[in-house]
């Protein structure tokens, strides 16, 4: 957040930049904006105490996997790969519904085509790289992803600029739905309809170093019965934490970039946005495209990672769960869109996995009983939190800009919104 | 041609079904500029009881269970025999099915506005939104968690005694068919008559068309509201037991692609109008049929979703509205 | 901010604290003691259950279940069993017929210490990604009811399976329906993994017999109750017969309904189905419209082996009110091929070396080369992982039950 000082000249320079021009006009100007935030941020030095605990945080998630597959619990190594590919989907809608304040109801249409685009490409690209480098197949297949997914969100985001928020969210959600039943019908051979990819006799090729790792790595420590050895899933734990990591940094940049304050604009007025001179359509787009990116990573993630895909998980229900991250985690808030994944998503596997272990003796049908009861809480939980927490778990804390490093010391006031600052800032200049 | 014509037969009365459950979804809009997500859980919900209600008169299993907890329902097993023989009995007991299960489901709607969708009559539409969608996974948990996930809805003996009546060679009227289709056309035409002629009607006019002046002349807005979410459900359950009756089955998840193509009915009709909601449930059914027959079964929903989009993105007032302009 | 930054970070912490804590605690009294669970002089081992219970085609996961107790409850009360101080357990995982909870489940069956076998799953988009998981960890699997061809050609070694393969039912289906006189077809598929699969082997044999046609066809999408168009389409096409290949699932596949509607919608042809049908639960949901369909099913009928007639006779005693059905048979095969290899592991290595990579890998190896007596007579494996010399059974609703089709011959290749 506060990572960047500079002079006053250069901030004064930008800033009357972006009053003439509005939002960013390019790409270029998008990235240039993330590398060097044009306003100061009002936020203080993080506490030792937090630095600590991201520590400690980053401690924990790197060692999980190897105590988790050393004791055996394989079980919840993949509950957590599972939230880490739903948070990544989940921060990728963020964009959408926290930033720019765009509901959509069929996030899982882009998952799926990142997830096919990925499992599409594989083979080709694996017999392009020939035998010994066709482990590097993956990144070529996860850049690859990205793009299409997002390619498909620029497409969508053409006709549905002009929708208003309820209209679009339909709007998704029937475009969710035709994305999957034309998945499902085997489209000019692409996807081989119910039985999915990799078709007959292909596989996926393994990641880079997945084969040596299994081989050279074993740790036994036989009196406390821990067994390591990198298993896929170990492999693909770290692959996605990483993944997650550099979408939370690249996001958060965004997030201070013009682009983030436009979009925080637009999304708690569009007409007086407008009338400041954000272009709205442009900052729409790029929401739609920056959004559906990610979705498209983490679909090229779960089909590496699964070794094949099939349409069912591309379902409406899967959508919500993705929407149900952010809204209960928290909108336009990083933080809570994690909080929201680990609580959504890990809470009732945890659950699952503790009344299978220790609940077994009660009853059988416990564990599908809670996941039930999941889906229940969670319906119940966002009527809930619309009605007495619109904001989530973890509120999106107010963006306060200083000019000129004023107001620096001045505590944000928590009842004035970002858009209301950067508008009135526009407006000054 | 027969092929044709029987297709136009199946697709009226899944319209008649979709003009039912678009009522509901239009005059919630017409009024709350809402899109009640849950309101396609209302239909599941009243077959759910429609299917409870039909078994407590008919089928002897279910009374003997009721009557043994519940001993004053005993009186059900003298009159089992007339309504499931007699020809009077079935009409008599399809109005008592129809009419509880509406009841209790437009009870449902209106306790639901009360509790979730009130407290946010005044916060941004897309916290409603959201709202309403976390209200129908609710309910859909619900009842898998309390019914299962999926009931066999026995045809009524009546019924299934009754031969389809053919005509043009071929084309084939099943028994449930009419009764939906005869059904449906009462009820849309007791509606508008009820909308347009009565003062309440008026009431919901003029609520719809401005909320705080209708409030200021007078009117109740929160019984108009009320009376709204009585009646789109209680419309919606009738069209849910139809459903039950005639596809043999009831799933906790079935409301979803029925409520998405009646709320693209009334979108097609012009969302908030009354007789644009009914002329787009026919309009849908037939179009989705004659798709499904002439193209594929397979791409049906995709063609309801492709038409759904088009008309947002085109003619976003649709068939009979006005283009809707945003107010700022 | 600053304030609400750690109150995120040490709600997170605490949450990974307590899956940490709770993870150790739970491992600890899973089985406190090192390698296998030893209670005294017996050995208790794992044998993972894997199918749909809960969801998806739950007929057919609880049925294998049943007969994987039956199995096991036998196995346990053995002389063998007593002499060599061995006990087997079940631990179930319900994959709901759902691929995308495949990995989880396997995972979790994978979890167990004393694993020696997996008896699953049934759905072939299951077993495979299931597969995966344990043929990583070297664990045999031998499933009872996912008939997909491909899946014994996967290389995978660790893969058995007890049923027959879509290859069998789709030749069986077409000669059957051509030997009783059949010569136009309409095809409908429920566009499951396994639908699509049995409708494109059906079509290739179908298509190679003498005078054979294909009017119409079409298939519906998963979760569909409204088969009005498809009714009138299939009637128009006027065919001897409908090939329904699907399963009966009301959320899934629907094959009951959709027979239902067919009926009522004036369709009169007969209507032929696989094993994704054969199950009293089709008749249930497809009501008086089930009379006269013909569906195939792997596998000899329930009463023509003694050791068919014994199998029934114990299931029906031990589980009150359940008749066996569908591949009850087969994951009673698949439960006892583990269980003797088990055993004959147990007398070469001794039991501590059972549970181990090296003796999981021995179990492999001798289900690969076992030579013993199944339900239908004599079980082998071929060198893929496929039954030797399958047969395939035809049989018919008749007054709410499936019977043995009196006209038709079983079925061998």
């Amino acid at each position: 957040m506060n990572n960047s000082t500079h002079t006053s000249s250069n901030t004064t320079a930008a800033f009357e930049d972006q009053a003439v021009k509005g939002a960013g006009s390019s790409a270029e100007k998008i990235f240039g904006g993330m590398a060097k935030p044009m306003f100061k941020s009002s936020g203080k030095k993080k506490s030792p105490l937090s630095v600590a605990l991201l520590i400690l945080l980053l401690v924990f998630l790197l060692i999980a996997p190897i105590y988790l597959q050393g004791m055996n619990e394989m079980y919840l190594l993949s509950s957590m790969i599972l939230i880490g590919l739903f948070t990544i989907s989940a921060l990728g809608l963020n964009i959408l519904v926290g930033y720019a304040g765009m509901l959509d109801f069929g996030r899982m249409a882009f998952y799926a085509v990142g997830a096919y685009s990925a499992a599409i490409i594989a083979v080709p690209i694996a017999s392009l790289l020939g035998e010994t480098l066709q482990m590097w197949t993956f990144p070529f297949a996860l850049v690859f992803a990205g793009l299409m997914a997002a390619l498909v969100g620029w497409v969508l985001s053409l006709p549905v600029m002009r929708l208003r928020g309820d209209y679009l969210a339909i709007v998704t959600l029937g475009f969710g739905e035709i994305v999957r039943i034309t998945i499902q019908n085997n489209p000019f051979g692409l996807t081989n309809g119910m039985l999915g990819l990799p078709n007959r006799g292909e596989t996926i090729p393994a990641p880079p170093f997945l084969d040596w790792l299994r081989e050279t790595v074993y740790w036994s420590i036989n009196d406390l019965n821990f067994h390591f050895m990198v298993t896929r899933n170990v492999y693909w734990y770290y692959v996605i934490l990483l993944v997650l990591i550099l979408a939370v940094i690249v996001i958060r940049r965004q997030d201070h970039s013009r682009l983030g304050r436009s979009w925080a604009a637009m999304r708690e007025d569009e007409v007086a946005a407008t009338a400041m001179g954000v272009n709205v359509t442009k900052a729409k787009t790029w929401a739609f495209v920056l959004g559906s990116f990610w979705g498209g990573v983490a679909g090229a993630c779960f089909v590496f990672q699964m070794g094949a895909v099939s349409p069912e998980p591309f379902n409406f229900f899967n959508s919500v769960i993705v929407l149900a991250v952010v809204v209960i985690g928290g909108m336009g808030s990083i933080p809570g869109v994690i909080l929201g994944g680990v609580l959504i998503l890990g809470f009732p596997e945890f659950i699952r996995w503790f009344a299978m272990n220790h609940l077994a003796d009660i009853g059988e049908g416990i564990p599908d009983l809670v996941s039930n009861l999941r889906n229940l809480l969670l319906g119940l939980f966002m009527v809930v939190m619309m009605i007495f927490r619109t904001k989530g778990l973890i509120p999106m804390k107010p963006k306060n800009y200083a000019l000129f490093g004023l107001g620096k010391d001045n505590e944000p006031d928590p009842n004035d919104g970002a858009a209301s600052t950067s508008a009135a800032s526009k407006g000054g200049a | 041609m027969e092929f044709f014509f029987q297709l136009l037969v199946d697709g009226l009365t899944v319209g008649a079904l979709y003009a039912l459950i678009a009522l509901g979804f239009t005059m919630v809009y017409g009024i709350l500029l809402m899109i009640n997500f849950a309101h396609a859980e209302m239909f599941m919900a009243g077959g759910f009881i429609g299917y409870g209600v039909l078994n407590l008169l008919s089928n002897e299993t279910t009374i003997g269970i009721a009557s043994d907890a519940l001993p004053f329902l005993s009186f059900l097993e003298t009159t089992q025999p007339f309504f499931t023989t007699t020809a009077l009995g079935f009409v008599i007991m399809m109005l008592i099915t129809f009419g509880v299960s509406a009841l209790l489901t437009g009870c449902i709607g209106m306790t639901i506005e009360r509790l979730a969708y009130r407290p946010l009559r005044n916060s941004p539409r897309l916290c409603a939104l959201i709202a309403a969608l976390g209200m129908s996974i609710f309910l859909q948990n619900f009842v898998l968690i309390t019914v299962g996930h999926s009931l066999i809805f026995p045809t009524p003996a009546f019924l299934a005694n009754m031969n389809a009546i053919t005509i043009f060679g071929g084309v084939r009227f099943a028994p449930i068919d009419l009764i939906i289709f005869i059904t449906s056309i009462i009820l849309l035409l007791a509606l508008d008559t009820f909308v347009s002629k009565t003062r309440i009607g008026k009431a919901m006019r003029a609520t719809s068309q401005d909320k705080d002046a209708a409030g200021l002349m007078g009117i109740n807005i929160n019984s108009v509201i009320a009376l709204t979410f009585f009646i789109g459900p209680a419309l919606g359950a009738v069209a849910g037991t139809f459903f039950g009756m005639k596809y043999g089955v009831l799933t906790f998840s079935m409301g979803l692609f029925p409520g998405m193509k009646a709320f693209t009915a009334a979108v097609l009709g012009g969302i908030g109008n009354l007789r644009g909601a009914m002329l787009g449930g026919f309009l849908i059914g037939v179009l989705e049929a004659l798709a499904a027959g002439y193209i594929s079964i397979a791409y049906r929903d995709a063609f309801t979703f492709g038409i759904l989009i088009l008309i947002l993105i085109f003619r976003p007032g649709g068939l009979l509205g006005e283009s809707v302009v945003e107010k700022v | 901010m600053k304030r609400k930054l750690s109150l995120v970070l040490a709600v997170i912490a605490a949450l990974a604290l307590c899956f940490a804590l709770v993870a150790c605690n739970g491992d600890g009294g899973d089985s406190g003691d090192n390698g296998t669970a030893t209670d005294g002089d017996v050995t208790e081992f794992v044998i993972g259950f894997g199918g749909p219970l809960t969801d998806g085609a739950v007929g057919f996961g609880q049925g294998a279940l049943r007969a994987t107790q039956l199995a096991v409850a036998q196995a346990n009360a053995s002389a063998e069993a007593q002499e060599l101080g061995v006990q087997f357990r079940i631990v179930q995982g319900d994959d709901m017929s759902d691929p995308a909870r495949a990995d989880t489940v396997a995972n979790s069956i994978i979890s167990e210490r004393d694993l020696v076998g997996v008896v699953g799953h049934f759905n072939s988009g299951v077993t495979e990604p299931a597969g995966a998981v344990y043929n990583e960890h070297g664990v045999v699997q031998i499933s009872y009811g996912s008939t997909r061809v491909d899946l014994t050609d996967l290389g995978r070694e660790n893969f058995f399976r007890t049923c027959g393969t879509d290859d069998l039912q789709g030749p069986a289906l077409a000669e059957t329906a051509h030997e009783l006189g059949f010569r136009s077809v309409s095809i409908i598929n429920d566009s499951s993994p396994y639908g699509e699969g049995l409708d494109e082997l059906f079509r290739e044999a179908w298509e190679g017999l003498d005078g054979t046609e294909v009017l119409f066809y079409d298939k519906y999408d998963q979760g569909e109750n409204d088969f009005g168009p498809i009714v009138t389409a299939v009637r128009a096409s006027d065919p001897d017969f409908l090939f329904f290949a699907g399963t009966y699932d009301a959320l899934t596949g629907a094959g009951g309904l959709f027979t239902r509607q067919l009926r009522e919608g004036g369709f009169d042809a007969p209507i032929l189905g696989a094993d994704g049908i054969q199950k009293a639960g089709f008749i249930d949901q497809a009501g008086d419209a089930s009379d006269g369909v013909i569906a195939t099913l792997p596998g000899l009928p329930f009463d023509a082996t003694p050791a068919l007639i014994d199998f029934v006779a114990d299931y029906e005693d031990m589980f009150p009110g359940e008749t066996p059905g569908g591949f009850d048979a087969a994951a009673f095969d698949a439960a006892n091929v583990i269980i003797e290899a088990v055993f004959a592991q147990v007398r070469a290595e001794g039991a501590d070396n059972v549970a181990t990579p090296a003796g999981r890998r021995a179990i492999i190896d001798y289900i690969a080369d076992i030579q013993t007596t199944g339900l239908s007579g004599p079980l082998s494996f071929t060198d893929t992982g496929n039954i030797n010399d399958p047969v395939v059974t035809t049989y018919i609703v008749d007054e709410g039950s499936w019977i043995q089709h009196p006209d038709v011959d079983i079925w061998t290749r």
